[in-house]
């Protein structure tokens, strides 16, 4: 008996030796961007320790990224909750309706991740420019919530599809009109799912450069990928702004999602279990 | 029932309306774009004064181009295929590890998921700037520390030297990328209820066996969609390989995203990178219909 | 009274709106696009007051990305007033029609010392005599040695050779072991290895591009020279004394490449100016009370004399602007010589005049000769040829010989008639 309690021992110290590797391997390069943004310019590369600093922080929050932050945050925000209303709507459609060209038109939903992205860029920023959208919110929250949508509409209908159908016909009997079984009955049954799609949604929308250096050139209207781009220059780069702007673009994202996380965690079970 | 039937269409046509606007106006204007200049020669200078049709000319320059199979050979390969089987596999053993007694025992799950949470929210450019010091031939850290444990005398060069570069370039990918496929798989494994893994254990089934007839199974619809989701947005990614080695060393890292942006931006054949992306838009359709077709049947039978 | 009170108030109050709106509140935009934009700024805010009247406003801007963006909104007719560019791109604008012509405006508002006094000038010309950009700040590429670790090595000259660069190298390399010389070799759009072929070729008597007697753009360089100059910039990988990790850097202010020299541990390098002013500023605080180990010299020559190209930043006002005069006004400010005294003084003035009232410190002296011998790229940026495919072009080349992929010779038939194919373009 004792054999099997020595193995359950060193199965306990693999396993936790295991994870201690994990979290290792996952969080020594952010540490190393933390650390490296309380350190001077000078002292950066050098592997030597002068001391900690805030000059880095506060150089870049007088240089813009109070207006960045904020900007990344409203953009952000606003297309994520759009796409994601937008896309319950479609996917209880492709999950719970039969009609004609179902098939066609979800795979063409799909069809919106094909491209490399780089290549939709000129078009759109001559289109945008022509209807007076460029430097402007709507047009950036426009172009991020369309970015969003087909991988949202994807998960959600995978997590749709582990809903019974028979709870809508339930309802239905009872009367409920179609708008009010979405969202009084299974929007709130779903709501793990859109926690999950919402999360996927805005870290993609958060990092998003391509599209927002196109459209975005006044310095009122930057997001935070572009503030962290404009400190490297053609001879020099300004290493402790680029690792203080790195922690500052990251950082919010980890205070979004801490209370989130939870309830991220039973809606990513998704992607399309089905029952 | 006619009036049903009607009522059902018009609530079908009111839910899809907004979503097909959205994807029409964003989508499908630059796709034609992009279809129309491929057939052109358009330089990125004349965008004023358009370009000259050359017809199907770029992509048979495309297509006879032995650069472009090497490029197409490693975003197939390297860029696609290994990293995502690496994040899959490797996705899977962390999630298994989480959701393990001992884990939950010591009641680090929690904690774990918020450790993982901070490679996913950084942003690729800090990741490759953090990796690419990291792995310095002369001054980073795990060269330092693979000397020190006596396993190499000599630092090896992870991005210039071309036995080390793809590696180096999967590890950024990986580390940066896994923490969602991983997070993923652990709620899956979550959802799983205790008692048929408790039964088989009564039934004597081995760790090896439990996850072969149990777990997978039932994690198989998750691990299909994140493939593809993963297989998607890695082919066409563009930031990892163009940060990291721009590319090379020479064209070694070329992949279509670099490609594209090389000859549209560096030599201005717009039109000519069109066409290498309406390629490599083909190349995913084709691939999308034949996993869907074969792999996810099943689980798709519904919907496709 | 209070009504006599109000009047004379509400009076009072329209002449001063009158005034305000007869002083007409003009904003233009500034897109500037290094990273330094906070000295900028605060040359604004003097522009400003010294120009009432005139708002600036600035905007910021990846140097990577700076023209990418000018050419789109080229072909929408947006963009800023005035825009900070590369030398060499300011043709390739101009052609495009994001750039206004400036022939008139210089020769009715006049600048600085008069257009003859501006270095690189032909860089803003298209082929109908008009231009486009006004030369802003020069630099160009230097070596950079450190005195410690050449005395170290036994090497009492500096190298003035190719040959004599590579000796010096192998000998830090073998008697110190440390990196000789430690560039970068890397492949990508911006890389180093374009500037060190050109050099070597330019120095040596040959180029890349080159006009003929009947002005034809034609290719002014055997394939034979360009694999001998490949063959040279690899062997220093090959033989060890530059490090193999540095065929992943592109360019040279890397802290992959800098923090070796900063420490010591490396001999030689070569750099552009700002990046040699910013590393001896940043060694110095980091070694406050130390005497400099730094020295910088010519590049190296061939049977020619060392040559570089003389690389630079312009201003170029958007065709399309709305308040020309206004921007006008903004570039004749910065090209005054208070403005690079007072605001931007890690820079050098793009003006001859401005130049040689410069003071070089002792360890920019170097720079200072290699001025005398810096070149314009010329026909590289005047012909058909695109500069960053060329660009480009000889990195990938050099790169796939470097790594064994293609032999020495055909990656120079390769860069040589890819370079053909570009000279015989249509511009």
């Amino acid at each position: 008996m004792s054999s099997s309690r020595f193995q359950r021992g060193i199965g306990t110290l693999l396993v936790l030796a295991a994870l201690g590797i994990v979290w290792a391997f996952m969080l020594y390069p952010a540490a190393w961007i933390f650390y490296s943004s309380l350190q001077t310019n000078e002292a950066l590369f050098s592997g030597t320790f002068a001391g900690f600093t805030f000059a880095n922080y506060i150089k870049i929050f007088n240089s813009g990224f109070r207006v960045f932050l904020f900007n990344s945050l409203v953009i952000c925000t606003a297309a994520v909750l759009i796409s994601t209303f937008v896309s319950v709507l479609a996917a209880y459609v492709f999950s719970r309706k039969q009609f004609r060209f179902r098939r066609l038109l979800f795979s063409s939903v799909l069809s919106g991740q094909l491209f490399p992205w780089i290549i939709l860029v000129t078009p759109l920023f001559i289109l945008f420019s022509r209807m007076g959208l460029l430097n402007s919110y709507p047009g950036i929250i426009f172009c991020y919530g369309a970015i969003a949508i087909p991988f949202s509409v994807y998960l959600l209908v995978g997590y749709l599809e582990t809903i019974p159908h028979s709870l809508d016909e339930a309802a239905r009997i009872d009367g409920a009109t179609q708008y009010q079984v979405i969202w009084k009955i299974v929007f709130p049954i779903m709501l793990p799912g859109i926690v999950a799609t919402t999360t996927y949604a805005f870290l993609l929308c958060w990092s998003e450069y391509l599209l927002a250096l196109a459209f975005l050139s006044d310095e009122g209207m930057k997001t935070l990928p572009l503030g962290l781009y404009s400190f490297f220059g053609q001879d020099a780069a300004d290493w402790g702004a680029i690792m203080a702007g790195s922690a500052v673009t990251t950082l919010p994202t980890l205070v979004l999602f801490l209370p989130l996380q939870r309830r991220l965690a039973s809606g990513l079970a998704a992607g399309a279990v089905k029952q | 029932m006619g009036h049903r039937m009607k009522g059902e269409r018009r609530f079908v046509v009111t839910m899809l309306a907004p979503i097909f606007l959205i994807l029409i106006c964003f989508y499908l204007y630059p796709t034609a774009f992009n279809f129309y200049n491929s057939l052109t020669d358009l330089s990125l200078l004349g965008l004023r004064r358009g370009g000259s049709f050359i017809g199907l000319g770029n992509y048979v320059k495309l297509l006879a181009s032995a650069d472009f199979y090497r490029v197409l050979w490693n975003t197939a390969i390297w860029l696609t295929a290994v990293s995502v089987a690496l994040r899959v596999v490797l996705g899977f053993g962390v999630a298994l590890l989480l959701n393990s007694e001992t884990v939950r025992q010591y009641r680090l799950v929690t904690l774990s998921r918020l450790i993982l949470l901070v490679p996913w929210a950084t942003p690729p450019v800090v990741a490759v700037i953090v990796f690419r010091w990291l792995l310095d031939q002369r001054l980073g850290v795990v060269n330092r520390m693979l000397m020190g444990l006596g396993i190499i005398d000599l630092p090896i060069a992870f991005f210039g030297d071309v036995h080390w570069v793809w590696p180096s370039v999967i590890t950024i990918i990986v580390w940066n990328t896994l923490p969602m496929v991983s997070l993923t798989f652990l709620a899956a494994l979550q959802s799983l209820p205790e008692e048929l893994i408790e039964a088989a254990k009564v039934d004597g089934a081995t760790g090896a066996q439990r996850i072969r007839h149990i777990i997978l199974p039932h994690l198989r619809p998750t691990i299909i969609v994140i493939t593809l989701l993963s297989t998607f947005w890695t082919f066409n990614n563009f930031l990892y390989v163009w940060l990291t080695t721009g590319g090379g060393p020479g064209s070694y890292t070329n992949v279509i995203a670099t490609d594209i942006y090389i000859k549209a931006f560096i030599e201005y054949h717009l039109g000519f990178s069109s066409a290498i992306g309406v390629f490599a838009a083909l190349l995913m359709a084709a691939f999308a219909l034949v996993y869907l077709r074969v792999v996810a049947r099943r689980e798709f039978q519904e919907i496709l | 009274m209070a009504r006599r009170m109000f009047a004379v108030l509400l009076g009072l109050g329209l002449a001063a709106a009158m005034a305000t709106a007869a002083m007409a509140q003009v904003t233009i935009t500034f897109r500037y696009a290094f990273p330094d934009g906070d000295v900028i700024r605060d040359a604004m805010v003097d522009f400003e007051k010294k120009n009432p009247g005139i708002k600036v406003n600035l905007q910021r801007s990846s140097f990577a990305e700076a023209r990418d963006q000018l050419v789109r909104e080229a072909a929408v007719g947006g963009g800023p007033d005035v825009a900070h560019l590369a030398f060499v791109w300011v043709r390739d604008l101009g052609i495009a029609g994001a750039l206004m012509p400036l022939n008139d405006v210089v020769k009715s508002k006049g600048l600085g010392q008069g257009w003859g006094d501006f270095v690189a000038t032909d860089l803003t010309y298209d082929d109908k005599g008009n231009f486009y950009g006004v030369p802003f700040a020069t630099d160009t590429w230097g070596m950079v040695y450190n005195r410690q670790v050449m005395a170290a090595a036994g090497i009492a000259k500096t190298p003035e050779t190719w040959e004599e660069l590579r000796n010096a190298s192998r000998q830090i390399k073998q008697r110190t072991g440390k990196t000789g010389f430690g560039f970068p070799g890397g492949s990508g759009g911006n890389n180093s290895i374009w500037f060190l072929c050109n050099f070597n070729w330019w120095s040596d008597g040959g180029t890349l591009v080159d006009q003929d007697a009947s002005g034809k753009y034609v290719v002014g360089i055997t394939p034979e020279k360009i694999a001998e100059v490949f063959r040279y910039f690899d062997s220093f990988f090959k033989e060890g004394h530059n490090p193999k990790g540095n065929m992943a850097i592109q360019q040279p202010f890397e802290p992959q490449v800098l923090e070796p020299m900063a420490r010591g541990e490396q001999g030689i390098a070569i750099m552009p100016l700002f990046t040699y002013i910013t590393f001896v500023n940043d060694w110095t605080k980091r070694n406050p009370n130390q005497e400099l180990p730094f020295y910088s010299a010519p590049t190296p020559h061939g049977i020619g004399k060392p040559t570089t190209h003389l690389g630079g930043q312009s201003l170029g006002v958007n065709a399309n602007t709305k308040q020309p005069d206004a921007a006008w006004k903004l570039v004749q400010y910065l090209t005054s010589w208070e403005f690079f005294q007072a605001y931007y003084k890690n820079y050098f003035p793009a003006q001859k005049s401005l130049l040689a009232k410069m003071n070089f410190p002792p360890w920019l002296k170097g720079f200072q000769e290699q001025f005398t011998f810096a070149r314009s790229w010329g026909p590289y940026s005047k012909g058909p040829a695109v500069i960053g495919a060329m660009w480009n072009q000889t990195a990938r080349s050099f790169g796939s010989a470097a790594i064994g992929e293609k032999s020495f010779e055909a990656a120079a038939k390769e860069l040589h008639d890819f370079v053909a194919g570009e000279v015989k373009k249509q511009k």
